[in-house]
């Protein structure tokens, strides 16, 4: 049994029990972890003064037995850091950030460290408290499945491998990894219709920072874009996804074109 | 389990250890109790049992835990009507009551908005509490939700949909608990604290 100290912020938070609860904490060190936290919800221990909430950033530690990585580990400590509380104060900002714990909790693997990926993440709770949270959430998603390996290949087409910098009208394709020509699209079943401008918006995105100036048609495309990738990936709409829309001004998820 | 033990105790023992916090052991403990005490008294827990679940239902007013429909708390004249308390749960009721202060009436939503869970507005009872405040006479509403992410959200979601209404959305207070020390207060109360802090 060894101790881990680690920095995390908390994706998941289920009851168990009357006073205890399961963590998903997305830690910087040690990936994501699943672990007990005991009565917790009392909220009287010291060692975690006032319960612990989701999306807060905080100090950890946890006990693991190492070689029994599919066992729960058990919080022994936690001390909040931030609770980054213009999430409170504003529905679109809080469920974009819920949407991306929820990818991030869908696409991480626990125990595989992602140090980038949790800057990208702290970076993307403190600079919703302004801006285009669609943007930030944008940037943030496009750093996400860079950090994990599956960020789609949007410069050249998958079917064809020509360039397609200059077209105006491209389709992704989960499934082919990447971007389809107008001239091969026809033979691929799943994919999706977009904008070229669309993916010069999103293939600008490189770090996680605040955009005043980010166009915002180009931002709400860009999020259907990734909100489809993301599902056809994950292999179901992620929760938060028509919730955000709705708030948005998006319209419900079209379905995915299959023949 | 030994096969000698007759099958109506080891019934009674698997019922009380699918009761939140119970064990085996728990369970063996009192399921002895209620052998070891008299029929009276047995019979008392059993008709108990039975009542709560044939006679308690929700309020069709505020959605509080009643024998009486509507309840206690909406038909009591000497409550104030126009201010309303929005909790989350009865038993946050039972919890506010106990302070003594409240002289309003409640609406109790059934839980809180957490997309994560799947838990939508629509689970909620939301529509009937606009319903309350479209029918008027309402001054305010409390919005006694927990301080969690997915309680504020509710607060807010709440505090949307009463946006079109002429009614004052107030939410209670947080910060420091008496009987704390600053000392042990995470970052989080103490900038509610200092944001909360009023005229001494």
């Amino acid at each position: 049994m060894s101790i881990v100290r680690d920095e995390a912020i908390v994706l998941r938070r289920l009851d168990y029990s009357e006073s205890s609860q399961v963590l998903a904490l997305f830690t910087r060190d040690h990936g994501q972890q699943r672990m007990i936290a005991k009565g917790i919800k009392r909220g009287t221990k010291t060692r975690a003064a006032t319960g612990i909430d989701l999306l807060e950033l905080g100090v950890v530690m946890f006990s693991s037995r190492p070689g029994k990585e599919d066992v729960l580990a058990a919080l022994t400590e936690w001390r909040q850091e931030e609770n980054f509380p213009h999430l409170r104060r504003d529905l679109p900002r809080c469920y974009a950030a819920q949407y991306a714990a929820e990818a991030t909790s869908h696409l991480t693997e626990v125990h595989d460290p992602h140090p980038a990926l949790f800057d990208a993440l702290k970076s993307l709770l403190a600079l919703l408290d302004a801006g285009d949270p669609l943007a930030i959430l944008d940037a943030y998603l496009w750093t996400l499945l860079t950090e994990i390996g599956l960020r789609p290949e949007l410069g050249r087409c998958m079917n064809c491998t020509r360039s397609i910098a200059d077209d105006t009208v491209i389709y992704l394709s989960a499934r082919q990894g990447g971007a389809i020509c107008r001239d091969c699209e026809p033979a691929v079943i799943e994919k999706r219709r977009t904008r070229g401008d669309v993916l010069r918006w999103l293939t600008s995105q490189t770090d996680v920072v605040r955009r005043d100036d980010a166009p915002p048609r180009e931002v709400k495309e860009a999020f259907e874009l990734l909100d489809y990738y993301i599902t056809e990936t994950v292999g179901k709409p992620l929760r938060l996804a028509d919730p955000l829309r709705s708030l948005t001004g998006l319209p419900r998820r079209p379905q995915p074109r299959r023949h | 389990m030994a096969d000698s033990t007759p099958t109506s105790l080891t019934r009674l023992m698997a019922e009380f250890e699918k009761l939140p916090g119970i064990g085996p052991r728990s369970a063996e403990r009192l399921a002895f109790h209620i052998l070891k005490s008299s029929k009276e008294e047995a019979m008392g827990l059993a008709h108990a049992i039975r009542d709560v679940k044939d006679n308690v239902r929700h309020c069709r007013i505020c959605y509080n835990l009643t024998e009486s429909d509507p309840c206690g708390i909406c038909t009591d004249p000497r409550r104030d009507a126009s201010r309303i308390f929005v909790v989350e749960q009865p038993k946050d009721v039972l919890l506010l009551e106990s302070t003594g202060l409240v002289r309003g009436v409640y609406h109790v939503l059934l839980g809180h908005i957490a997309p994560l869970d799947g838990i939508e507005p629509g689970d909620l009872t939301l529509d009937a509490l606009e319903s309350r405040v479209k029918k008027g006479g309402i001054a305010e509403i409390v919005i006694a939700t927990n301080p969690t992410l997915e309680g504020e959200s509710t607060a807010l979601h709440i505090k949307s949909i009463l946006a079109s209404h002429k009614v004052a959305v107030t939410r209670l207070a947080r910060g420091l608990p008496s009987g704390s020390q600053i000392e042990y207060a995470s970052r989080a109360v103490l900038q509610d604290a200092i944001e909360g802090r009023r005229e001494f």
